[in-house]
Parts: C-alpha cells; structure tokens; sequence
C-alpha cells in the first residue's frame, strides 16, 4: 500500500483562482432579482452587478418566451431526416478509415507489416502509430510501396482488446475494412487481469509494470492526489474540491446508537450514443476543417492546434447536429486524431466513424466500483460518521472513484473516505453523465434506507430529519405527491408478483464554465442570429438559446436563426458537467441586450426620446411614455445606420461570486425520484412501472425540454439498474456482447411512465439564472429502483445490473 | 521563474467540470477520483513513454516524452 | 463483410442446383469465399457474414421464387406454410390464433416489430445460435471448427442446462419450441427430391455434430413447414422469458400443448427453449400430466420431473428454478 514516508503530492483545488480573481467593475449598480421558489415564499434577492448587465428578469410566469414550452427549432429537421449528422457528412473525394485493433487483452507486437493493405486497390493511406515523443511519423502513401518493417520497440504496448495500432483511409468503407483486416501483426502475448479483485491481489499481472516517480507540481491548498501506486493499485484519492476529511470517524463510530457496514458493487456501463465516436477531417494547405461528433468543438479544434502544430484560426470544428454525447466525447479523440493524419497523407477528406464494437471497446465507459459503506447513526435520526472505501476500475485509465454524495449530501460533522482506482486490461473509463456520483448514490441511499427501517421510520420522512437541503425538501413534497407515496411495508405483498415503492435522491454541483461566449447579430432586414461554437448534443441549446434573444428582443423564438457549433463563431462551452444551459445562456442574453442598446440607440435619435423609454415587445418597438411612438420591429430595423447591429458578450461571473474558483457556484442542484416497480419472484423480472422525477435546474428555459432531458436521464437509470453490463470474457479479454443486441439497452417496454415535477427555482446568479439538467437527470434512477424492489421482495440487491439471475440468487430459489 | 503548476503541453483531462489542457496555466484539478486523464499523443491514457497520464506523472519533465509548455517556449 | 456474388433464384429446382453448401458447412468446411448458400430474408446470414464469421463466395436469394410465401390451414390436414412466411405472418393469421394459440404466442413475441415483418419461418428454422463466443470473430469455438468451448469456461450465463458436454449454445428460435411442441414436420426438397422429417429429428444436438443445428445437407432447402390438425380439447400455451420484454433472445421459453378431456389431461408434449442445443421435449415431464386430474401438485410434480437431469454451468443455476416455474405458469394458463 502507500508509503507514508513518500512526500504528499498536493494538488490544487480550482487554482484558476490563481490565475484571474473575480471580475472587478469600473461602474455597478444594485438590483433586486427573484429568489425562492414561486408559491413557496419567493423572495428578492438584491446583488451587486456590473453596469452593463441586462435588467433582472422576472419569473418565468411574466414572460413571454422564456420558460414556456417552446417546440424544438431542430425537431423538423430531425425528424424529417434533413439534419446532418457528423455520419451523414459526404464531401468531394472522401475517403473511409478503418482501425486495426488489438485482439489481445496484453501483448507486444512482434512484427507489423502493412504491405498487403497498402496494396489493395482503393486503398490511399495506412498510418501505424508509434509511441515516440513527437508523435506518430508518417509514411509516404503508394501502392507499390515495399513492406515496411518497424522498430518493434516503437510500437505501442497493447494493455486492451480493442487498442488501436493502426488505420487504413480507402475509397469505400468495405475496403477499409478489408485492408484493416489485411494488415499483418504478429503478437507475444501476455497474462493479463481483468477483474477488480484479482487485480488486486499479489501476483496478478501488473498493467504499468514501472512506476514513474512523481515529482514537482506542489500547490498550496487542496486534496492530495491520487499519487501512490502499488501494483496495480493507485490512490487513494481522499477528497475532491469540496474538501478532504473532517471530523473524528473512529470516535463517532464508538458513539453512534447503531452502524451499518455494507458492500456495493456497480457494473462497467458503457456509454452506446446512438451516434457513434467520429469524425470527417478535411485537410487543405490553408484550412484544416473537422466534421466532428463531439460535446465540445473548441476542445477539438484546440487540441487538433496543439497536436499538428496549426494556429487555432486555421482550424474549424463543425458540429451541427449531434447524435448523443454523456461524457466521453470530449477532445479529439483517437478517431479524430487518426483522421486527421489520414486526411493529410492522402490529401483528400476522411471520415473515420466508429462501428458498434468499436464504440463498446475503445470509446470509454463507466468505470465499476466496489464499495464499503459504513455510517453511524444515532437514534433521533442523525448521522454521525460516514466512511467510504472504493475501488473501481476503469481499464488501463484511472477516474474510477465513487463521487461526492456521501461527502456532500447529508450533514455529517464525521467523514472519511479512500477510492482507489485498479487498473485492468481493459478498455479505458470517460467522463459519464455524473461521474461518480451514479455509483455513490446506489451505496449511499440504499444505506438510508436502511437506517430509517431501523429506526422505523418512512424512508421519505426520515430524509427530511437529515437533509438541510431545502429545494429537495420541496422536491419530496412535491414529487410524494404526485407519486401518491404512502410506505407500505417490505416484501408484504401476497403472490408471486409483488409491489414495491422506493425513492432515492441526488445531488450535482452547479458548475459554470466562464469561457462562453456568443454574438448576436440584428440584420437590416429584420433577421437575426445568435452564433457560438457551443453545440447542441440533442439536450435544446439551440432553442433555448433563440428564446432567450426573442425574450430580449420582443420577438418570437421561430424568429431567431441559431448558427452555434462552429469555432469560426465565439467560443462557447464544452457540454459536459451540466454547464451548458447555465454557461452559455448569460452570455447569450447580455449580447442581445448590447445589440438591443445599440439598436434602441439609432431609434431613440430618430424619434429623440430618451433610450430607457424604449420597450420591445411582442415584435413591436414603443415609447413607454408617448404611445404615438410605435412601430413594429421590421420598421425599427430601417432605422439602423448600417446594415447590422453585432455584439459580442461572455459569461459574467456568477452575480455573488463563486463558492469555489471561478466556476463552482453556491448551491447544489438536487433531485429527488420515486419508482414504482413489480418483481416477479418465481423468475426474477423486475418491471419498472413508474417513475417520479422531481428536480430544479434554476429556471427552467424550456419546460418541455427539461422533461426530455429528465425522461431520458430517468431511461439511462433503467438501464444501469436493470440491464446495462459490459461483460468481458475473463480467458480472452474480449467483451462478448459489444453490440446493442446482447449489450442491453432500455426499449419501449422497458421505458416507465415518466412524470416529472419541476421546481422552478430562482437563486439570483445570472442575467437567466439557468442551470443544468442533464446530469441531476440521471443521479437517483438506480438507487431508487433498488430501494424499490426491495420494498417489494424484502431482500436487499447491492449489486447492479440487477437481473433476473441476481434475484432469484437473492432469493435464494436458485 | 518554476511555476508549481506546469505540466505536459499534451496532457488532457475530463471531469464534470469538463475538459482540461495542460501547459503553464494552472491546470483545472478539480476531483482527482472522478478525472480522466489522457495524451494528446497517443489519444490514450498513457503517454508516448507507455506510462499512464496523469496530474503527478506528466509535470515531470524528466520523463522522456515531457513537452515544454508553449508559453515557456516562446520565452 | 467480403466480396461475395448475389443470385436471385427463379425456381427451387434452380436454387438447389446453384447452392453447394449449408451456412454450417460454409463456416467450417467450405471457408474462404468458396461456398455457395441460400439466403431467405438474410436477417440472419447478413449479420453471420457482418460479423466476419461467414465469408460465402455466392449468396441466392430464395425470395423471387413464387409459392413459398402461402399459409394454408385445414380442418383435417392442419397447418402448412411456406419457408417464406414471414413470422408476422404467423402471427397476424387468425387461423394460426384461433387454432394454434401456443405457436400464436411465439410467434408474437419473437424478436422485434420490424424484424417479425422481414425474417421468414424458413430462416428462422436455419438460423445460427446466438451463443456470443460463436458470434466473435475472435473466438475459434468448437461450433466453427476449433477445439475450445469458450462458454463452458467462460460468461455462460444464457447457455444451456442440458446436453451441455459438447457445446452449450441454446437453440435461437422460439418458434420452434412452438412448432416441436405441436409436434410439427418440415419438407426438405434437394437434389434427390422431396423428404418429410419431424421438426424433433430434424434439430440435431451437439452430440451428433457440434457444427450444425439440423440434418439439413448441402443441397436441401426448406420447402414447407406442417403441423397437424388439433383435436377438440387440446390446450396450448407458450412463455417467452427474457431480461427484457420489448426484445430480447429467450432466457427460456416453453410450450404446453395439452390433450384435455375435462379437467383430465390424455396427452401432453413439453418443449423448452434456451434450455439446450435443441428445442427439448421433456418426456418424463409429460407423463406425469398423462392421464391425470390436472392440479397445483400435480402441475408441481411435472415441473420437478421437468428439470430431472440438468447440468447447470457455473452461471446459469438460475435457470432451474426459472423453468420450473415457466412450467408451472404455461400449463396453468394452457388449461385456464
């Protein structure tokens, strides 16, 4: 284990403090904007803003776009199939590329040789990737090129089935797929080690044999990093932004009433976007032009700069319609990478779009997790001490830790936790919508539930004694409600199918990505458009962020034209994190407020009024005070002085500043769900009925895309409770069910009715005070189908995906 | 002047609060438990060394594949 | 997927003298772009050769030929249809409902909605076990002529509990479960002519020959599918259990097909489904519903014969259980 002699590595927590504090302003004033929650003793909050921040916006009831249920402006393009999708791009003379992958789970690649592949006809490039600073050297394309040999010691180790060793760019994708396969590998295997537990153990084989001494890189303030590495066991990591240890857990312990000691385990997840991990990158001398599937296009063209050496202004990344991205479509990827070197040696465009298997394989997934919770309570209720240990793996990566909700959900004086990450031969982990968090939550509420049965109390009410949060306290209300909630006691059905009610809530940190940026731009002929790089992943941006300029400008959200998810337009946010909606949206309503100034400026002189008497509403431009000054906002756009109004803006910091850095906000948004399930326990199938899901994300924009986004974060829990499993075959290394036949996904059948109970909720922090849904969507879903179904059999299931198998062992009729 | 924060130009990371690069900024650590880490490089989550990417492995510029940050270089 | 060459078959004369292998022959004997198979709807064959594990060198398509997508039924013949019958067919056909609930019932809960439109009855009798290790093209498994059996040492989750010593892979088609049950026959018409088998003998265990799933040889296709007439009093049903209900491949299944005489059963057959490399009759199963009063104990004491004889594998024990209870429930609502 660690070496307690060896220096900590101190990491800082959110150094960007370091690097820019709080934005100070020249000039600012005061003002009031709604807090609270309507109905529920909303009040007014007044704060201090810069003077070129757009008027307070008043709840959602006294407006006209914002906040309504605004169809999609995309839906009739998606659904008439005229959207292009990042796999639907074809342009001039572009090729196909095809991986060859590692079919082993760990060997040494004895000898390559690329000759036939080069040869088959249609075939334009072949790149072999080498593992040399500086990168992967390229090779002259040519049929008739001689076999090419390598310097095996170049070649990459492969620690996964699945790793890329090389690509083919051809004329069809049946060639590439073909020369892929015709490439030539002679391999030394070697043992390997797939499963958590083993990896662990002495003996096993190891998947970074030498460990590099880790060394610089000392901050001030923070967490100690997950630095110590012994076999295959790295961390533990001890904390997370929101703090290390506190308190005194051994002590607690001995003076808690009772203590329950639990083990959790959770699966490997994988992420299945039905767009699968791609793009097509067109190389030209003075452009290079990515078509990329991606939740961030700046992120991509920045890194495709950094990699080739190009100016960022010369590299565009498109993104215009997006297929599904839950965290792991972030950076360049290998994809992108192989493209583009692709696209350069053969001097024409080249699409490299993942297959199925491919997109299991190599693409990322949710790490496991292997928990020990142990919590202390005493009998009023309280929670005295938590400790949590982890170990996860996420393959050959690392990231494999169990989140902040035992940390940071319930009042507890007393924590302490240790996640390690195992490294296996297996594929590597990515970011997954609430990293962490999913896994903790399973562990955590199940834990609670535990406790309030012991202490007999509804596992609803008991919540209310120990959470502080007063949002998800209306969450329970509201949501218990709706759900009809009444505590009905465990496994106290008669007949083999039985009843179940269970509830589980969530919780995610309000991050905010300062670098958001947009422009608005007035046209003299009335038009308008609101660009940025931001992209829209499926989530609404693109509607939410037209209603947010018609609100300004008075106009319809059909009347803005959205042009985001191109870096030639202003940086926008990365999609990830929940940020999106909360980044982008301030940005987005202080640029049209500029544009609005200015274009109220050029009307105020031609009817010389003063420009605060100016209102815009309704498509119309009036004087408050002299109605005979009135014209629509076609009329008022004659008055311009040039033929378009352009502002540019960035998101403000958080109006009352940041809790941590600059971009964790004060407040968590929680989530509270129930579900309704039956368990037939003569063959183990779970139903999930219903479910009820309760959450706020600020002001809601867009209602109806806020329950989109809850349905489908409710149907990725369905899927991770019951069915989701990447299962590897523990003699090949291979996972046997990389396809979405044998790889379960939720369907039709599977899908519950879904209510959602959203709780408007204003915490005065920006010009729309918007926050994320995205994540908090999916946090509950699997702890709340477990306190279900154990509500309904009476045993308690504390391993997922909880299949019929699981059950009926559970049940002991196997 | 060291900067205590420097790492590798081709480290990136990803965690909720999104994506991270490497250089002479300060690097956006935020929750080492839940953070991916990769190299440009190798599009991996280990460097051109075969060792893996991380925080505390690619600030050290004894490791063979450590690249300047670009802002250091341009000093 | 290789460069294959596509025929559209005019007659069925013509098919047979334009194949020369069996998909299992073209996966293990004829391997490399030689063989020269028959395709129906392809839902299958495609996915074999996307998968990389069939590289045929012609594929013909049986689809133009006329009359093999008729479903005729007779009060004193019974059921025929065609291998071109599409298992919506089946489903769809009120005769099939009203007289064969048990097979009704397979056929509405196999695969999906869209699949159900295009697979034939024909391709679904053919088609390859879903086993995942003979589905990868990185695992040289017994089935395509190598000497390991992944799945006895592997993930065997959805294997079978009988017959398991040569190869535990379970038999794909539901259907069939339906059809074996009511003791259904298929026509095979090859070079030599026209032969009648029942369904029972055509499926093959792994024992026979671990490489194919039927005695179906290089040069006979499917030409009709026959079931008998039933007889006032019969009583059938079917259960499909899978982890998901939308669509997914069986955990198990199992079809009842029950002579009543009142509340005393004269005759039964049983067949389970993703229990064995074949559909399985459970012989023992039915004797002990023969001639007796059906009740709780006595349904009780069939479910116990029913399992008499399984080998479970290191992942699959719930499966015992599971088909008890299947049988339990498929007889109760097949007399209900």
């Amino acid at each position: 284990m660690a070496n307690p002699n060896k220096k900590k590595i101190v990491l800082p927590v959110a150094p960007d403090n370091q690097a820019h504090g709080p934005v100070k302003h020249l000039h600012s004033k005061k003002v009031k904007l709604p807090y609270g929650v309507p109905g529920h003793g909303l009040t007014e909050m007044e704060r201090e803003v810069s003077i070129d921040e757009p008027p307070p916006l008043p709840i959602n009831e006294k407006l006209n776009v914002v906040g309504k249920r605004t169809k999609r402006a995309d839906a009739i393009y998606k659904v008439t199939g005229t959207a292009k999708y990042t796999s639907d791009i074809q342009l001039p003379g572009m090729l196909y590329g095809k991986f060859l992958r590692s079919p082993h789970p760990h060997a040494r690649i004895k000898s390559l040789d690329v000759s036939a592949a080069r040869r088959y006809p249609g075939v334009h490039a072949v790149h072999v990737l080498k593992m040399e600073p500086g990168g992967s050297v390229e090779r002259d394309s040519g049929h008739d090129a001689p076999a090419e040999t390598y310097n095996i010691e170049e070649l990459p180790l492969l620690r996964y089935v699945g790793q890329p060793i090389a690509a083919v760019a051809a004329e069809s994708q049946y060639i590439a797929d073909e020369a892929a396969r015709l490439i030539k590998v002679e391999y030394e295997t070697r043992p390997f080690v797939l499963e958590l537990d083993k990896a662990r153990q002495k003996g096993a084989p190891i998947v970074f044999e030498k460990v590099i001494e880790d060394e610089g890189n000392e901050g001030d303030v923070g967490v100690t990093a997950a630095e110590d590495q012994e076999g295959n066991l790295r961390g533990p990591s001890t904390g997370s932004f929101l703090g290390g240890p506190r308190g005194d857990v051994e002590k607690a312990f001995a003076e808690a009433d009772f203590v329950l000691e639990r083990e959790f385990r959770t699966q490997v997840q994988t992420h299945c976007c039905l767009e699968t991990h791609g793009v097509v990158a067109d190389w030209q001398p003075d452009m290079l032009t990515v078509y990329a599937s991606t939740q961030n296009t700046a992120g991509v063209r920045d890194d495709l700069a950094e990699l080739f050496g190009l100016p960022k202004s010369k590299v565009r990344v498109i993104t215009e319609y997006m297929g599904g991205g839950f965290g792991s479509k972030f950076g360049a990827g290998h994809y992108g990478v192989m493209a583009t070197i692709l696209s350069k040696k053969a001097g024409r465009p080249v699409k490299l779009m993942l297959s199925r298997e491919e997109e299991h394989i190599s693409a990322g997934n949710r790490p496991n997790s292997h928990q020990m919770l142990k919590m202390g309570f005493k009998n009023d209720g309280k929670i005295t001490a938590i400790d949590l240990t982890s170990y996860g793996t996420a393959g050959v990566g690392l990231g494999a830790g169990v989140g902040r909700i035992a940390q940071d959900m319930y009042e507890c004086p007393n924590f302490r936790t240790a996640q390690y990450d195992v490294f296996t031969h297996a594929g590597p982990g990515a970011a997954f919508r609430a990293p962490g968090n999913v896994q903790g939550v399973f562990s955590v509420e199940q834990m609670i539930d535990e406790a309030a049965e012991r202490l007999g109390l509804d596992p609803l009410k008991y919540r209310d004694v120990i959470d502080k949060h007063e949002v998800r306290k209306l969450m329970r209300l509201k949501g218990a409600e709706a759900f009809g909630w009444e505590y009905k006691k465990p496994g106290s059905d008669p007949g083999p199918i039985k009843r179940g009610f269970g509830m589980a809530q969530g919780q995610w940190t309000r991050f905010i990505n300062l670098n958001s940026s947009a422009t608005v731009r007035i046209n003299k002929d009335g038009s308008v458009a609101v660009m940025s790089s931001v992209q829209d992943i499926g989530t609404g941006t693109k509607t939410i962020l037209a209603q947010v300029v018609a609100e300004e400008l008075g106009l319809a959200a059909e009347d803005i034209t959205v042009k985001i998810g191109d870096t030639l337009y202003p940086d926008g946010p990365g999609s990830g994190g929940s940020v999106t909606a909360g980044s982008i949206t301030p940005a987005v309503r202080n640029a049209a407020y500029k544009a609005k100034m200015d274009l109220l400026g050029q009307v105020a002189g031609a009817w010389d009024v003063e420009i605060g008497d100016l209102e815009m509403k309704n498509g119309d431009v009036y004087s408050r005070s002299d109605s005979s000054k009135k014209m629509s906002f076609g009329e008022a756009v004659k008055k311009m002085r040039t033929n378009q109004i352009m502002a540019t803006a960035s998101r403000p910091d958080d109006y009352g500043g940041f809790e941590i850095g600059n971009g964790i906000g004060y407040g968590r948004l929680g989530s509270v769900q129930f579900a309704e399930v039956l368990v037939d326990t003569e063959t183990g199938f779970i139903k999930v009925e219903r479910v009820v899901a309760a959450h706020s994300c600020g002001r809601p924009l867009n209602p109806m895309q806020v329950e989109s986004q809850i349905n489908g974060g409710v149907i990725m829990g369905v899927g991770y409770a019951l069915y989701e499993d990447r299962i590897l075959d523990l003699n090949t290394g291979h996972q046997i069910n990389a396809n979405l036949d044998q790889y379960k996904l939720p369907y039709s059948k599977e899908i519950p009715k879904i209510e959602t109970v959203i709780i408007e909720h204003y915490g005065a922090f920006s010009s729309t005070d918007a926050s994320g849904i995205g994540e908090p969507a999916n946090i509950p879903t699997a702890g709340a189908i477990a306190n279900a179904v154990y509500n309904a059999i009476g045993v308690r299931l504390y391993e997922l995906p909880m299949t019929p198998q699981k059950v009926l062992t559970a049940l002991g009729v196997s | 002047m060291d900067s205590p924060t420097r790492y590798c130009r081709y480290l990136r990371g990803k965690n909720a609060y999104g994506t991270l690069e490497g250089g002479d900024k300060p690097f956006l650590n935020f929750d080492p438990a839940t953070t991916t880490y990769w190299c440009l490089h190798t599009m991996g989550p280990v460097g051109p060394d075969s060792q893996p990417a991380h925080l505390t492995t690619c600030g050290n510029d004894k490791r063979k594949c450590f690249a300047v940050p670009k802002e250091r270089e341009e000093l | 997927m290789n460069r294959f060459e596509y025929i559209k078959a005019p007659s069925i004369d013509e098919a047979i003298d334009m194949m020369d292998s069996t998909v299992p022959e073209a996966m293990v004997t004829k391997t490399g772009g030689s063989a020269k198979v028959v395709k129906a709807a392809g839902t299958d064959l495609l996915d074999l050769i996307k998968e990389g594990i069939l590289e045929p060198g012609r594929v013909i398509d049986l689809k133009n030929i006329p009359g093999l997508d008729k479903l005729s039924y007779d009060k004193e013949k019974g059921l025929a249809f065609g291998p071109m019958v599409t298992i919506a067919d089946l489903e769809n056909s009120p005769e099939v409902k009203k007289h064969y609930r048990a097979l009704h019932e397979a056929a509405a809960h196999a695969a999906t909605p869209q699949i159900r439109n295009m697979a034939t009855m024909g391709g679904n009798l053919m088609q390859r076990p879903r086993c995942w290790y003979f589905r990868s093209n990185g695992h040289h498994c017994r089935k395509k002529g190598g000497t390991t059996c992944f799945a006895q040492i592997g993930q065997n989750q959805f294997h079978s509990i009988f017959l398991t010593n040569v190869c535990p892979c379970v038999h794909p088609s539901s259907l069939a479960t339906a059809l074996v049950a009511y003791d259904g026959k298929v026509e095979l018409t090859g070079p030599e002519g026209k032969r009648v088998i029942p369904l029972s003998e055509f499926f093959t265990p792994s024992e026979v020959d671990v490489t194919c799933e039927n005695v179906a040889t290089s040069q006979e296709i499917i030409t009709n599918i026959m079931l008998p007439p039933v007889k006032s009093g019969t009583r059938a049903f079917y259960v499909k259990h899978g982890q998901r209900e939308s669509y997914d491949w069986s955990m198990g299944d199992v079809a009842v097909v029950m002579q009543m005489d009142g509340k005393k059963c004269q005759d039964a057959r049983i067949v389970f489904g993703a229990a064995a490399p074949i559909p399985l009759r459970r012989e023992a199963a039915e004797e002990e519903l023969k001639g007796k009063t059906i009740s709780e104990k006595v349904i009780a004491k069939a479910a116990e014969k029913a399992l008499e004889g399984a080998t479970p594998l290191a992942q699959n024990g719930y499966k015992v259980p599971l088909f008890k209870n299947l049988l339990k429930r498929t007889v109760t609502e097949a007399i209900g």
